[in-house]
């Protein structure tokens, strides 16, 4: 652990004033990406994975804000910097790619003229030079024909190619970290399939990190080394991708991969799901926000008093780094293992 | 042995699809007045018996959701047949339709839009009763009963949609469908808008209520993963065509078209290990326009064994002795399905 990481984030925590209350999207989250590294952070709606990318681009939504909490880009706080400094790291050191193309993609201008001017914003040179750059990337991630191509207008874009599209964007200034927020979510899955693989040629080539933002366990399971996940705007279980998956020691998690119909088993088991509705964010349970769902929730002590840390000298970890923020933790894992 | 011909050993169909066409005229646009028409469904054959699952399962715009429409009558077919029970739905009159949908129901795929927000949970629930003039005898305990058994308390009948979840809401959708005992309920991608802890729940009580009731379901989505697990029988689809068909196991274990393969292939497992070392197929190009679809096989286009023949001849749905129903001039075994039994005793043939 000598190498700095490139992005950590520290105790972030974002809220969304509404007329019901205050939202806690993101309720105290930390974490750290190393160079070259792919984190995937996976939860379901709601679960505060978007707002997380949100916040560390400074692009949080109205009436959303950051309360507290550190983003450390190569050791410099992102949150309270101004919109000049933001937008010299954002679509140049950080590429964002989002899950819907057709609306993050300006529909009057044409994709090469989308990808230069990505380009000119924060490099100097010409227009032709910066369309000769665009034509480039969008050659170096599968788009056929890319100079005919960087002539036409996103509708005129398959899912996929605008996809495609978003990604050269987000590729355009050679970043060192690519946040891709479901970036496959609106593909078929054959389409899916390409864009994955272009993805992970693009993180063999360029050694960029990638925050990916998901709720696909089998796209996590394809593309991440190190997988964090949360649950209610806070991060539960957090481990290399290896054993999260095969030792998973978050109840939220176990019960995550229990629900999921899959493939590769003999698929005649009952599926099992998680009980109950995740909480309202704007009163969450206390203690533990899963405990009200979780199987082996002991109430009232210590599940429903104490929330249960990720983080810190309670926190319960390995050797590996493998965390959950459970009280339960060891016993989790010992079944899940037992289990499987 | 597909479509028209019951296959022997099984129980007289309940629904059966012969040669189903559907064209949707284009309008507007930069062909206007041409003539262009979008081939949506092209010579659809299938068969549901009583009490079984037949899952559809394609890509966007691969005509699923038409069939779903075709066979409640909900949009007119071009051409072929669609008979329930014995009659032909295509060419009915009003009152056999009628009679059909009494006995047919749908659950749609966002419990968000296919419920009316003004409307009680007890409205929504009770209004086939109503229509049907039935209310009145016994219809509010009818109402209560039915959320009990979707495990929604009876109690909150009084309230709106929106004050539900996302699964509790596609609960009352599915109270909603079953309310007048159908015997078929044709469910389009019922469970895709929920997240995954909840979406196997709902995969569950539809599981549940096929054994109570008897209910013939045909399921129509996505996702390859859901579809394996909830069906007896598995259509695949690609533009407009069905191009495999067979047991759920013919069609997972033993697929033997390339778009099969490759469709199974491209799921991503949840499991980081075999994941990152398999070998992947991945296809070239996309699905071609349904307006001007390639000739002779419309997958020739992506197909890693397209050959010469491929333009020229349409590959009929038929058994190649596969031991089930396969639309491909070259259909064989070999690629690995995702869930086959020992990992590693197919070689791939296509490696990334």
């Amino acid at each position: 652990m000598t190498e700095s990481p490139l992005l950590s984030v520290r105790d972030l925590r974002t809220t969304f004033d509404t007329e019901a209350g205050v939202v806690q999207a993101v309720g105290g989250v930390s974490f750290d990406i190393r160079r070259g590294e792919v984190l995937a952070i996976v939860g379901e709606s709601g679960s505060g994975k978007s707002v997380t990318a949100m916040s560390i681009v400074g692009l949080v939504p109205d009436p959303g804000r950051i309360e507290a909490g550190q983003v450390l880009w190569k050791g410099r706080d992102l949150i309270g910097a101004s919109g000049r400094q933001l937008r010299a790291v954002r679509g140049s050191e950080i590429g964002v790619i989002f899950q819907d193309p057709m609306s993050a993609l300006n529909p009057v201008h044409t994709v090469g003229r989308q990808i230069a001017e990505s380009i000119l914003i924060h490099r100097r040179g010409t227009r032709r030079q910066a369309m000769e750059r665009a034509i480039e990337v969008m050659t170096s991630i599968g788009i056929p024909q890319a100079r005919r191509r960087a002539r036409s207008y996103p509708f005129e874009f398959s899912g996929g190619m605008r996809q495609r599209v978003m990604i050269a964007i987000a590729l355009a200034n050679e970043p060192d970290l690519l946040i891709a927020d479901e970036p496959t979510t609106a593909l078929d899955v054959t389409i899916q399939a390409q864009v994955v693989s272009t993805l992970q040629e693009i993180r063999a080539r360029t050694g960029a990190a990638v925050l990916l933002i998901t709720h696909d366990l089998g796209l996590v399971a394809a593309m991440a080394d190190q997988v964090a996940v949360m649950y209610a705007g806070r991060m539960v279980e957090r481990g290399s991708a290896e054993e999260v998956f095969q030792r998973p020691r978050h109840p939220y998690t176990v019960g995550l991969l229990a629900s999921l119909p899959r493939l590769d088993t003999a698929g005649n088991d009952r599926l099992r799901p998680i009980l109950g509705s995740p909480p309202s964010l704007i009163d969450l349970p206390s203690g533990c926000a899963f405990h009200p769902r979780c199987p082996y929730a002991r109430t009232p002590v210590p599940c429903a008093s104490e929330e249960p840390p990720l983080e810190g000298a309670a926190a319960i970890q390995d050797d590996a780094g493998h965390r959950a923020a459970c009280h339960f933790a060891p016993e989790v894992a010992a079944a899940a293992v037992v289990g499987s | 042995m597909t479509g028209a011909q019951p296959m022997s050993g099984r129980p007289a169909a309940l629904l059966e699809v012969t040669d189903l066409v559907k064209h949707f005229p284009v309008r507007g646009g930069l062909w206007r007045g041409r003539g262009n028409v979008v081939h949506a469904v092209c010579g659809a054959s299938f068969s549901l018996a009583r009490g079984e699952t037949l899952g559809l399962v394609g890509e966007s715009g691969c005509g699923k959701s038409t069939v779903a429409r075709l066979v409640l009558h909900l949009i007119k077919a071009t051409a072929g047949s669609v008979r329930f029970d014995g009659t032909e739905v295509a060419n009915a009159g009003r009152g056999e339709i009628r009679a059909m949908r009494r006995r047919t129901a749908m659950v749609f795929q966002d419990p968000y839009g296919s419920l009316d927000p003004r409307m009680t949970v007890r409205r929504l629930v009770s209004e086939p009763l109503r229509i049907q003039g039935r209310y009145r005898d016994g219809g509010r305990r009818r109402v209560d009963e039915l959320l009990e058994r979707v495990q929604l308390d009876p109690d909150d009948a009084w309230r709106h949609p929106h004050e539900f979840s996302g699964g509790q809401r596609q609960r009352i959708g599915i109270a909603r469908a079953l309310t007048l005992d159908p015997e078929l309920v044709v469910l389009d991608e019922p469970v895709s808008a929920l997240d995954v802890s909840i979406q196997a729940g709902v995969v569950n009580l539809l599981e549940d209520l096929q054994s109570e009731f008897g209910l013939a379901y045909l399921f129509i989505a996505h996702d390859l993963s859901v579809v394996r697990h909830i069906s007896d029988r598995v259509a695949v689809m690609y533009l407009g065509q069905i191009v495999e068909t067979g047991s759920r196991d013919d069609v997972y274990r033993r697929a033997a078209h390339p778009y099969t393969q490759a469709l199974l292939n491209a799921v991503p497992v949840p499991d980081p290990v075999r994941e990152q070392s398999r070998s992947k197929i991945v296809l070239v190009g996309e699905v071609p326009s349904p307006i001007d679809p390639p000739t002779g096989c419309r997958f020739r286009t992506r197909c890693p064994k397209v050959q010469s023949i491929c333009s020229e001849e349409v590959p009929a749905l038929r058994e190649r002795g596969q031991g089930h129903p396969v639309a491909c001039h070259f259909a064989e075994l070999g690629l690995p399905g995702i869930g086959a039994p020992s990992p590693g005793a197919i070689p791939a043939v296509v490696p990334r």
